[in-house]
């Protein structure tokens, strides 16, 4: 077959046209079973599914509640929502992520959802959650609702006669200049259990971080150079095992904001704890509560600076040096409690207020470094 | 006489040589074809996947239906009552640009991960509404995007897809006569021009 040179060419030609055919076919076989085994597809479809259910979810005019199966109908996958992401993984790998928008005016809790079929979504009065079991809003058993009063845990200060009665705020005497180089920002009440008003559509975490933010970007504006530590999503300023606060050595300032959570339904003070024999604190503490008085004077009516009784971040923040008072920079720790989240809705809920809220607080850390100065 | 020439010509033709290098043009024509097959399927594969998972027209869709139905969207919100109007769009609300800037982006807040990009614009005759100027969500974008959508972008870029859709809006003014607040409506089209990159 080969001996005749013109034949073999042509023969040649044709085998590898052959060799190509193959080639090809068995490229396009192989393509096309690989697609056939990836699961990047299914996961990408999922991706913009469960991006789409969330966007579709924060868009309905009333209240929603839906049970999410995967049509992939396997157990092994995770599906997992932030803010701004619907992330689909095969275990806790391989994650596939399309984006959704998160509307502010909502308040939004996620749950993990591991090694699920199927999850639940519900919007009930503009409380966005996604949980692995039937969840509406940010529900808890009643007896939760409520818990012990500040004034049991705390004693009020033999220097809280003089702020409250005439909320003159005389600095204490300097050696040396005082400096806000760090701050630390606390947004309080990221746990389990948050404390929320009875309908579950205010938490105390998502009122803290917002006034927390207005804070910072006040700041940043009006005093050059400083640092902010702030982690607004999850509360790790305070490590509960070692018994230590995970904030810089030399933070010179921490400012912890929550809210109150009490029986009382009206005229709840504003209560500001400091650690004890700060002088510093207490003058700062006195400033905030005068100018948050001057700024919203109908709606907070009542003020008191209480200094701890117990073990907590800000006094082991305090007990950091014991002796030092006027000088200590590392003395220097606040806890603004802020209204009582059952029943002070014009407090806590207008975000107008709030933001007067940070305004204040703003100004008077200001205005505290410059007096402390002069 | 023809039969002739015809097997004469045929003769010429089915030389060994003459036939090898006519059928040797074909082939390269024939490989040609199949890389044009493979090519295409590798590409309708491609198309089936996007379409599969593109929903830039559900999410232009439900942008506006948001906009349209939800107390956080555009529509007037009476808040003493808690009732919400839709298709009906405050003109105070519309002709202050920096609050409604502000309201949408409080409304849809993307993060780091910009989608999408809207132009607002309202298309009437009536003096009271050619005064409300357009206005975006993610200007920055747009302006940016505007130039990806066109076919030389498809080929060399990455590619923008532009969708607009067309509603039917009432807008709703205050008017004040002798100390009387009176309302005037305004039937109008409003129009939303979507930019989204591919992804």
């Amino acid at each position: 077959m080969f001996k005749n040179k013109r034949g073999i060419t042509l023969d040649k030609v044709f085998l590898v046209e052959a060799i190509l055919i193959v080639v090809v076919c068995a490229s396009i076989m192989v393509y096309i079973g690989n697609l056939y085994n990836d699961t990047s597809f299914d996961k990408r479809i999922i991706a913009r599914d469960l991006a789409f259910l969330a966007d579709s979810a924060q868009s309905v005019p009333g209240n929603l509640y839906y049970e999410y199966t995967s049509p992939l109908g396997k157990k092994d996958h995770s599906f997992i929502f932030s803010k701004n992401t619907a992330i689909i993984a095969e275990g806790w790998f391989a994650k596939v992520g399309y984006p959704f928008f998160y509307n502010k005016n909502m308040m939004f809790e996620s749950f993990p959802i591991a090694f699920k079929k199927s999850f639940s979504i519900s919007n009930f009065n503009n409380v966005l959650v996604i949980s692995p079991e039937k969840r509406f809003g940010l529900k808890q058993p009643k007896d939760q609702f409520y818990v012990e009063t500040p004034s049991q845990t705390y004693e009020i200060s033999e220097t809280k006669q003089v702020a409250e009665q005439t909320l003159e705020c005389t600095p204490p005497k300097l050696e040396t200049k005082f400096t806000f180089d760090i701050i630390a920002i606390d947004a309080d009440g990221n746990s389990d259990t948050p404390k929320q008003n009875i309908a579950g559509t205010q938490v105390e975490h998502l009122i803290t971080h917002d006034i927390s933010k207005a804070i910072i970007e006040e700041l940043n504006i009006i005093l050059e150079g400083i640092i902010i530590e702030t982690r607004p999503e999850i509360d790790t300023t305070y490590d509960t095992e070692s018994k230590l606060l995970l904030i810089p050595p030399s933070t010179s300032f921490i400012l912890q904001i929550s809210t109150e959570q009490t029986q009382n339904q009206n005229n709840n003070p504003v209560y500001a704890y400091i650690p004890k024999n700060s002088e510093l604190s207490n003058y700062l503490a006195c400033t905030i509560l005068q100018n948050l008085k001057k700024e919203l004077p109908e709606v907070i009516t009542e003020t008191k600076i209480l200094t701890q009784n117990q073990e907590d971040n800000l006094l082991l923040y305090a007990n950091k040096d014991p002796t030092g008072v006027n000088t200590n920079k590392q003395n220097l720790a606040i806890k603004i409690g802020i209204g009582n989240i059952l029943h002070d809705n014009n407090l806590l809920y207008e975000k107008e207020t709030t933001n007067i809220i940070a305004y204040s607080i703003a100004q008077s850390i200001e205005e505290f470094q410059e007096s402390i100065n002069n | 006489m023809n039969k002739v020439k015809i097997n004469k010509k045929i003769g010429k033709i089915g030389k060994k040589s003459q036939l090898a290098y006519f059928q040797l043009m074909f082939l390269f024509i024939r490989i040609a074809v199949l890389l044009l097959v493979l090519f295409s399927i590798v590409i309708l594969v491609h198309m089936f996947i996007n379409e599969s998972t593109n929903i830039q027209k559900e999410e232009i869709n439900m942008f506006t239906e948001f906009l349209l139905y939800s107390k956080h969207g555009l529509s007037h919100y009476d808040k003493q009552a808690g009732r919400l109007y839709p298709g009906i769009l405050d003109y105070a609300e519309l002709t202050n640009t920096g609050l409604i800037q502000a309201k949408l982006d409080y409304a849809f807040d993307y993060g780091d991960y910009k989608v999408m990009a809207i132009k607002f614009k309202f298309n009437s005759l009536v003096p009271e509404v050619s005064e409300i100027q357009e206005f975006y969500y993610n200007k920055e974008r747009y302006d940016e995007w505007l130039h990806l959508t066109g076919l030389k972008a498809r080929i060399t870029k990455q590619f923008v897809t532009k969708k607009q859709r067309t509603v039917n809006v009432i807008i709703r003014k205050e008017i004040e006569i002798e100390g009387i607040i009176k309302e005037q409506f305004f039937p109008t089209k409003l129009e939303l021009t979507m930019l989204s990159p591919n992804t």
